[in-house]
């Protein structure tokens, strides 16, 4: 028992932790609070997007569809209901989840560019839905006014500071499910799929049910996020479930690295934090990031977190060789730490 | 325990498996000889429900498969072995071992059972089971593909030509490992072009051509048949 507290990665958790903790009160001002709070919601989204395409190794871009639904029916049924956020938050994800799991009985039935493209209309279908179905909706002016996240006993969501701590916990949650994920046999199933359908279909692994759970738990999350979105900012308008969304969530995921625990935030707060200091190019930002990805996708295919995670490994193998070369004794640690790179 | 009774199968329009039939008793070792392109790959593919037969009919074990989805042929008890070593390269040899017990993941006791079988079938795997499946030789990929087809414990071992490509002593190698899980009770049906060596350790074979069985006989018998000697062996003394 506790073994964890002798792995390097446990203690620089810890530090991570910590400085997310303390951040409040070290941030200079509201406004990086704001882009901080803002970021780790988004990254909650990313988290469930690494799921399909890290993982599973299926692009979806319906993810801002899920996203704009989740937001949509949590600030729908507290405005209209007048329900708690702790009803509308889980119901949110619930519901977010149900209409995946029927847009992958159906989009799962195609393989590779064909699933893209019928993801991609289905992100558009759950735009234009929430656009023109103004009577539910409100249509392009959007519901305003959605009340924030209801106390729980003493503890209240009015400050921007409260308001990040339930976000912090929300994104500690996902990160913990998803790296249990990633290390368990179900991880496992799921890298098999990417790596070939055919082989892992003769392995007894029921491809389709697996997709649909990948799918699934990526959905709920990506809903989760979006009923924090609804809670935090208070007013949602049709865009968020644009498709453009997607786009930029596939950005932040390749940023930090796919089928890496760390990629989704890493991702999330580096491409964040330049799009607040490009914010004086406006538009022509966008330039800056076309220009980083073709960098990214070219020379460092793993993203932050991946290179990172082979920069280590190499460094590792290169000091172990220099001990075995030193001690002379057998040593069988060199190739051991090369394994489960996890991407591809 | 296997019986197949002319069955067609398609490629678009082009057929290529003309009225196959093909039986497999418990116990067995039977070989399928063909060259490039008779038809072998098509017709475990076709057993293992990774394509479907457009007439005839598939029994296992007395239950009629055709239109089995392949992950559930494996929990009946067949195991296919596909063809080129297919492993996941960034996984280590344990990992890939144990997905091979995918259908059996919550039997713990039995997987350990079979690993430690397997590692004793082949001891190399137990030296690099920590190391990532890609960076073996290919005998020893052969080896892991075999072992993770075994993991399952099937009642028939389906081997996709596991001797492409390897060099001669490491072909009888694995052959010797295949003949001991056969002995030990599992039926193996194998595809092979080496019928030199195949013919050894098997106890019958049929010879595919163009989507059609040719032949069909004792091991031996085929053996020493003039025309497969000159057609599979390349000697006719």
């Amino acid at each position: 028992m506790f073994v964890f507290l002798k792995k390097p990665k446990f203690w620089a958790y810890l530090v991570l932790l910590a400085v997310a903790i303390v951040f409040p009160f070290i941030s200079p001002n509201r406004y990086y609070l704001t882009v901080v709070t803002l970021s780790f919601i988004y990254a909650i989204a990313v988290y469930g997007l690494n799921l399909i395409v890290g993982y599973l190794g299926q692009l979806s871009l319906a993810q801002a569809g899920f996203f704009g639904l989740g937001a949509y029916v949590s600030g729908l049924l507290s405005l209209k209901l007048h329900m708690s956020f702790w009803l509308t938050m889980p119901l949110a994800a619930v519901a977010t989840t149900v209409v995946a799991l029927m847009v992958g009985l159906i989009s799962f039935r195609t393989r590779g560019h064909y699933f893209v493209i019928l993801t991609l209309c289905i992100g558009v279908i759950i735009h234009l839905v929430i656009e023109k179905w103004d009577d539910l909706t409100g249509g392009v002016r959007g519901l305003i006014g959605i009340p924030r996240p209801t106390s729980i006993g003493p503890i209240d969501f009015i400050s921007l500071e409260s308001q990040y701590y339930l976000v912090l916990a929300f994104l500690m949650l996902t990160i913990f499910v998803m790296s249990r994920i990633a290390s368990s046999l179900v991880g496992r199933t799921f890298k098999s799929i990417r790596n070939s359908e055919e082989l892992a279909a003769t392995l007894g692994i029921n491809v389709m049910n697996n997709k649909l759970l990948a799918f699934g738990i990526a959905a709920f999350f990506t809903g989760i996020a979006g009923a924090l979105f609804a809670g935090y900012i208070r007013f949602i308008g049709p865009d968020i479930c644009n498709p453009n969304l997607t786009f930029e969530f596939l950005l932040f995921l390749l940023i930090g690295g796919q089928a890496t625990i760390a990629g989704p935030l890493v991702g999330t707060l580096v491409a964040n934090g330049l799009t607040e200091s490009l914010q004086f190019m406006q538009e022509y930002r966008m330039v800056v990031f076309g220009i980083l990805l073709i960098l990214i996708v070219r020379f460092f295919p793993g993203g932050l977190a991946g290179e990172t995670r082979i920069l280590i490994t190499k460094l590792e193998n290169r000091f172990n060789k220099r001990k075995k070369s030193r001690t002379n004794a057998p040593s069988k640690g060199e190739s051991h730490a090369t394994k489960d790179q996890g991407f591809n | 325990m296997l019986k197949i009774s002319g069955i067609n199968v398609s490629y678009g329009s082009y057929l290529a498996l003309r009225d196959v039939s093909i039986e497999v008793k418990k116990g067995e070792f039977v070989v399928l000889l063909g060259a490039n392109g008779a038809g072998k790959s098509t017709l475990f593919r076709t057993i293992s429900g990774l394509l479907k037969a457009t007439g005839g009919t598939i029994e296992f074990k007395g239950q009629k498969t055709n239109q089995l989805p392949a992950f559930k042929m494996v929990k009946l008890g067949i195991s296919q072995c596909l063809e080129g070593r297919a492993l996941f390269p960034y996984m280590s040899v344990k990992q890939n071992l144990l997905l091979g017990a995918y259908v059996r993941r919550h039997d713990k006791d039995g997987m350990k059972k079979s690993l430690a079988l397997v590692y004793d079938l082949f001891p190399v795997l137990k030296e690099k089971e920590n190391d990532l499946a890609g960076s073996l030789s290919g005998g020893q990929q052969q080896m892991a593909a075999i072992g993770r087809a075994l993991m399952s414990e099937p009642e028939l071992l389906l081997l996709d030509e596991p001797s492409v490509g390897l060099a001669p002593l490491v072909v009888q190698q694995v052959f010797d490992a295949v003949k001991l899980v056969n002995e030990a009770g599992t039926t193996v049906l194998l595809a092979e072009q080496n019928a030199h060596l195949a013919l050894k350790v098997s106890h019958r074979g049929y010879v595919l051509e163009n989507g059609r069985v040719v032949m069909h006989d004792r091991s031996d018998v085929l053996a020493g048949n003039e025309e497969v000697r000159k057609a599979y062996i390349g000697v006719s003394d």
